[in-house]
């Protein structure tokens, strides 16, 4: 038995390995696949990415809106012009959380001038113009975040917050100072 | 096997394995290899798309968190919303009358400021807040005020906006309220809600301010209901605290100032109980009764400062006076000294009254009248009582009240007196005077219960502080503080409050 010739091997198709066609498709398969493959990274990247911006956008909305809140629970009219401040001094020797803090003397000039705020609503737009001053925090900054306020109501000295960010991210808050509270009925 | 298929087919024709075996094999797994190859991809496929679609999923899962959170945010907004709306002015009457929420309208009198009542409610109350209709806060969000639940121990009554029910029976004055709002956050197909509730504590206020000099009040807490003991089976409450924080000399955030008025059968307040929660008060009953009291002949100030040996000229007094319980005109019943005057008219000088032996009720008849150099001075032990000792003085509020000044009850005549203190007067003390204006002046600073008809502070510092009545004022009886009946109403009522330093 003598030893078959290349020639012969090729006249016997059942033997080959694969067929043209196989090696054709295969190719094809596997430079599909590792197309995709190689696309994924980028796909998973940019998603991760996008999750972890908008979680840092709201984690920058938030220490802004704590500011926000702060200034407005500080939001005193007790010397007759209002004021707020992060860091508020005593006013009628009193802290904030108090009610001297935030009413004027009965019978002095600044309660005139307070109550005069109140009846013209201007509270609100006296304490948005505070706010709308007042820099976004470092970390909203970072993270592309955006802020508007608006006054939602003077005649009940109510403001709004909106926030918007990268991503379709919004929120909006209401705020209400505590000085709204000692309005006279009058 | 396969693992030798797979090789195979990397390989060039020319190089493939060629051993017979391998040749018996491709020639029984002829097109296999393919297949092979076709699921090997298919599950790195899987696996990759797994990947990505968790990624996506995780994003998908903080978006949709994030609208839990947005929903969240709205029903916050929406309480602050309706607390502010609640606090105008012209609202300031929708919780404290007896009408059922759909009645929040701007046609409704009986929503009317209690303190002003030439305001009327705003639209806004109603087109806001009525019949629980969602309240756009903007196109993506709203909320709706779905209860709101008065609480008093295990007393409870709900009130939703829908419901026309208008008190609990039987009735019960509440001393906690719960706001239920639903907050919604629509964006797309998706809608996402979510309910907050704030519980805030009661608690009462006379109206505040007045604008100016003289105005009446001046923010003091004060116990009591709107209309208790009246016709009307349940007062809702006036003033809403937040209770972020232990009531005390604190405001918390979100404090409604709504006015109290007195009813017109003068407040008993052996109703007026509850407010804050836990605490129950009545006033105390007069040590004397009217008629114990008739046997009194009240002399002038001028007769009890000759008795000293003083020096008088008409019913003013120039020198300093002191009680001391033993006098002419004073009797000792129930355990203390009870003197009656017809008025009292100090330019200078002190009064000094000294409890020592025996509390000391002062009944005036008429009027007080203490000028710029006079004070009032309440003495015990040696040591003057005054608020600077309240911190080491244990037993400093039932000390204050050795010494009360009574006025008038409305059933007795004169209906009205004016207690004017310009002065400094300091001392601890209780004032009963419900026909009476308080009027302080100057830098009058007194330490005190009060029950009066009026309040007026004109001094640029003059203040009150304000302290509770001790268990032992507490009496089941009560006392009709305005008499009852028809009789003269007190216009506006500052009653003892648990703070012990407002200002």
């Amino acid at each position: 038995m003598h030893p078959r010739t290349y020639g012969e091997m090729q006249h016997q198709p059942q033997m080959a390995g694969f067929t043209f066609v196989e090696l054709l498709v295969s190719t094809v398969l596997i430079g599909t696949v590792l197309g995709s493959l190689a696309l994924l990274p980028g796909i998973i990247g940019r998603g991760s990415l996008q999750t972890e911006r908008q979680n840092n956008s709201l984690a920058g909305i938030d220490s802004d809106l704590s500011t926000m809140r702060a200034l407005t629970h500080n939001f005193s009219c007790c010397s007759g012009s209002c004021v707020t401040s992060l860091s508020p001094t005593n006013c009628n020797s009193q802290p904030p959380g108090t009610a001297a803090f935030y009413q004027p003397t009965v019978g002095s000039t600044a309660e005139t001038t307070f109550n005069t705020a109140c009846a013209n609503n201007t509270l609100a737009t006296t304490l948005r113009t505070v706010l709308s001053s007042q820099a976004l925090s470092t970390q909203a900054q970072a993270t592309g975040v955006s802020r508007t306020v608006t006054v939602d109501s003077a005649e009940a000295h109510r403001l709004r917050v909106t926030y918007t960010a990268p991503g379709n991210v919004e929120r909006v808050a209401i705020l209400l100072p505590t000085v709204a509270s000692f309005c006279p009925d009058t | 096997m396969g693992s030798r298929i797979l090789l195979n087919l990397l390989l060039l024709p020319k190089f493939r394995l060629s051993s017979a075996r391998l040749r018996t094999a491709a020639a029984r797994e002829q097109g296999f290899s393919l297949a092979v190859v076709l699921i090997a991809l298919l599950s790195v496929m899987v696996a990759g798309v797994t990947m990505a679609n968790r990624t996506q999923t995780g994003q998908l899962a903080a978006t949709l968190s994030s609208s839990n959170r947005e929903a969240r945010e709205a029903a916050d907004a929406g309480i602050t919303h309706i607390l502010s709306e609640w606090n105008r002015k012209e609202n300031r009457g929708v919780l404290s009358e007896l009408q059922p929420m759909t009645a929040w309208q701007t046609t409704n009198n009986a929503l009317k400021n209690p303190c002003n009542n030439k305001l009327t409610p705003t639209a806004t109350a109603t087109s806001n807040l009525a019949g629980g209709a969602a309240v756009a806060i903007d196109a993506n969000r709203s909320f709706r005020l779905t209860e709101v639940i008065f609480r008093d121990g295990a007393n409870q009554f709900v009130a939703q906006p829908g419901d026309s029910t208008k008190a609990p029976t039987p009735p019960f004055t509440p001393s906690e309220i719960d706001i239920v709002v639903e907050g919604i956050y629509e964006r797309g197909n998706n809608t996402n809600k979510a309910q907050a509730t704030k519980r805030l504590i009661l608690a009462q206020l006379d109206c505040p301010g007045g604008g100016g000099s003289g105005g009446t009040g001046d923010g003091f807490f004060a116990f009591g209901g709107n209309n208790p003991g009246s016709t009307l089976s349940f007062n809702r409450p006036l003033i809403f605290y937040d209770n972020n924080g232990k009531i005390d000399s604190k405001l918390a955030d979100n404090i409604i100032c709504l006015p109290i008025t007195a009813s017109t059968d003068g407040c008993p307040p052996s109703t007026a109980k509850g407010i804050p929660a836990g605490i129950t008060i009545t006033t105390p009953d007069p040590p004397l009764s009217s008629a114990e009291k008739a046997k009194l002949n009240p002399p002038t100030f001028a007769s009890i400062a000759e008795a000293e040996g003083k020096t008088v000229s008409a019913l003013t007094i120039k020198s300093p006076i002191t009680f001391d319980g033993d006098e002419a005109n004073c009797i000792q019943s129930k355990g203390a000294s009870h003197c009656r005057i017809s008025s009292i008219n100090l330019n200078s000088g002190n009064i000094t009254v000294d409890t020592t032996k025996n509390p000391v009720y002062l009944y005036v008849d008429g009027n007080i009248t203490l000028g710029g150099k006079a004070d009032i001075v309440h003495n015990n032990n040696g040591n003057p009582v005054t608020s600077d000792k309240f911190t080491s003085y244990p037993d400093y509020q039932e000390t204050t009240f050795r010494f009360q000044i009574r006025g008038q009850p409305v059933t007795e005549s004169p209906t009205s007196q004016t207690f004017k203190l310009a002065g400094n007067p300091s001392a601890n003390l209780f004032f009963w005077a419900p026909t009476a204006t308080l009027d302080l002046r100057g830098s009058a600073g007194i330490t005190s219960a009060l029950f009066v008809n009026s309040l007026t502070t004109k001094g640029s510092s003059s203040k009150i502080t304000l302290v509770g009545i001790p268990q032992s004022f507490i009496d089941s009886t009560g006392f009709p503080l305005g008499g009852g009946g028809a009789a003269k109403p007190p216009s506006l009522v500052a009653r003892s409050t648990i703070f012990t330093k407002f200002f």
